[in-house]
């Protein structure tokens, strides 16, 4: 579950260019990757990855879910990945980490 | 650019999988290819101890997997496989296919990997600690132990292909390992060697895990809808010198390698058995609509204990599943109303359980309808099959205009996440060739 945080985008930060991983879950961590689609000018690829780097901030992700959360940045493929920590021990479901990508991106979305 | 190439195709990615991709990869793939089977994860363990009718492994293999035009496939076109199939009896689950082999007139020949499984040498293991906290496998637990698997690397299985073995089945074994041991013996590749040769087997080996994830498109918005009943599940090529590129015929994206890449990775470095893939200077190309290369990884030196899969049955039982009502109902009632709600009903049919033991997760909501999931521990499954009969109740005299599905009771599983030495294997974790004619084995 994401909390209904009023949505606030960064400049830069357009949502239609990102696409979101499967959460693998592990024990009961939920393990999301957010990255920026391929195909896009190169400039305005990196505009979207810093935005979203500035924007997916630990401090977000917590608010977010909940939880303690990780945030790793992989550059050279401009993916942000992030890990919360214990969600499943709250929600007792294994199959919402396997949608929390998606559904992380439709909250970016505005859905 | 190297000529020599390994080709390993996945055929199944966990256990449910379509079977029929076996068949279908061994008239499509090269000659000499490999293709890889997997089996096992966590949750599939508890599946062998508690649902299926064999206990050790899967009958699903030896029944429907390796059929005879399968079989025969792979001896004529000399294409291997590895598979942890075999998960706590790998011999059990090879002498039962070499036997199934003979019936049919196939020589393929079969090999186990055998000694991971430790259930019977708990003792000896030491205290256990958990993974993560560090404490000691608690005495309560330790007598409900059901199993202990560790997870081994690829070694054994790429000894055993270049014993001559044409199926190779192990227990735990990792899942990238698969990969990684038909890489290994394709290039002769040693395992005291170049670390970044055998972090191309893993990373090989990962992108090829779960079936087809990394050749499935990361939205439908994407794709031809009426296409995606037809994804052929990925192959990966790895070179002599530990190129990687990975493919489907039916189509791949940079992105969905990428959300394969990092399912369950979220740190730089993915810890295997035999390696440690280093991906933080990683970089996915895209080839052709068919094909991805992965480049810029590295390998770092093993871990130096190996990750071991305690099982503890609980005592408890849950009760899980989903509820869909009026939206406007589960605003006025709210989480908490429901949840009285629903334990109410419960506890009038004979279910001994208050309003706390229910965890609700509200998933959705449409202009009309909530979708809720809920889960209930009860600690005696008396009463969690109360509790289950009660929901038909619940949703015809209870919420109007209320669905549900029948929810599932399962016995608690406990997993217990440790590291052992390697040490502690030892000489128990090796090669047997079985005997197509007695059924017996030959050690290697």
């Amino acid at each position: 579950m994401i909390a209904e945080i009023p949505l606030s985008l960064p400049e830069g930060l357009n949502p239609a260019a990102l696409y979101a991983s499967t959460g693998e879950d592990k024990g009961d961590d939920v393990n999301v990757a957010l990255g920026v689609r391929y195909g896009g000018a190169q400039g305005e690829t990196q505009k979207v990855y810093t935005a979203l780097c500035a924007w997916l901030t630990v401090e977000r992700c917590e608010a977010l879910f909940g939880c303690r959360c990780s945030v790793t940045e992989f550059p050279t493929v401009h993916v942000v990945n992030l890990t919360a920590h214990g969600l499943l021990r709250f929600a007792h479901y294994d199959k919402q980490g396997k949608s929390m990508g998606r559904r992380l991106l439709e909250y970016m979305r505005g859905r | 650019m190297s000529t020599n190439w390994a080709q390993v195709h996945s055929v199944y990615g966990f256990l449910g999988d379509q079977l029929k991709c076996a068949s279908e990869a061994v008239l499509s793939a090269p000659r000499g290819a490999y293709l890889i089977a997997d089996f096992l994860s966590e949750d599939t363990f508890q599946i062998l101890k508690t649902k299926l009718r064999r206990e050790h492994f899967f009958e699903t293999f030896l029944e429907n997997m390796i059929d005879l035009v399968t079989a025969r496939a792979m001896h004529d076109r000399q294409i291997r496989m590895v598979t942890n199939a075999g998960a706590l009896d790998p011999r059990g689950c090879a002498e039962m296919l070499a036997a199934r082999l003979g019936e049919y007139g196939i020589p393929l020949r079969v090999a186990a990997v055998v000694g991971d499984n430790l259930t019977d040498r708990i003792d000896t293991l030491g205290p256990l600690p958990d993974l993560h906290t560090g404490e000691p496998l608690p005495p309560a637990l330790k007598k409900r132990l059901t199993a202990v698997a560790t997870y081994i690397g690829a070694e054994r299985a790429a000894q055993a292909l270049a014993d001559g073995a044409d199926i190779v089945i192990a227990g735990r074994m990792t899942d990238a390992g698969l990969s990684l041991a038909a890489a290994a013996h394709a290039h002769a590749w040693s395992f005291d060697g170049n670390v970044d040769l055998l972090a191309a087997g893993v990373l090989a080996g990962h992108l090829l895990s779960c079936g087809a994830q990394s050749a499935r498109p990361v939205s439908l918005a994407d794709v031809d809808v009426d296409a995606l009943g037809r994804i052929i599940y990925p192959w990966a090529r790895i070179s002599a010198e530990g190129d990687v590129i990975v493919g489907s015929p039916s189509g791949i994206t940079p992105e969905a390698v990428i959300t394969q890449l990092f399912y369950g990775i979220s740190q730089p470095q993915f810890i295997d058995a035999d390696v440690v893939l280093d991906l933080t200077s990683v970089r996915v190309v895209p080839e052709s609509p068919t094909s991805v290369r992965v480049s810029g990884f590295r390998g770092l030196p093993r871990p130096e204990k190996l990750r071991v899969l305690a099982l503890c049955s609980g005592e408890a039982h849950t009760m899980r599943g989903t509820l869909e009502l009026p939206r406007s109902d589960l605003e006025v009632c709210g989480k908490d109303g429901l949840r009285r709600l629903i334990a109410s009903r419960m506890r009038a049919g004979g279910a001994l359980m208050d309003d706390d033991d229910i965890e609700l997760e509200i998933l959705g909501e449409s202009a009309h309808t909530a979708m809720v999931f809920y889960s209930i521990r009860f600690a005696q499954k008396l009463y969690a099959n109360i509790a289950r009969g009660q929901l038909p109740s619940l949703l015809v005299s209870g919420i109007n205009g209320a669905y549900g599905t029948i929810p599932q009771v399962e016995r608690e599983v406990v997993i217990w996440d440790s590291l052992i030495d390697r040490d502690l294997l030892g000489a128990n974790l090796r090669v047997e060739m079985i005997d197509p004619d007695h059924g017996g084995h030959d050690d290697c």
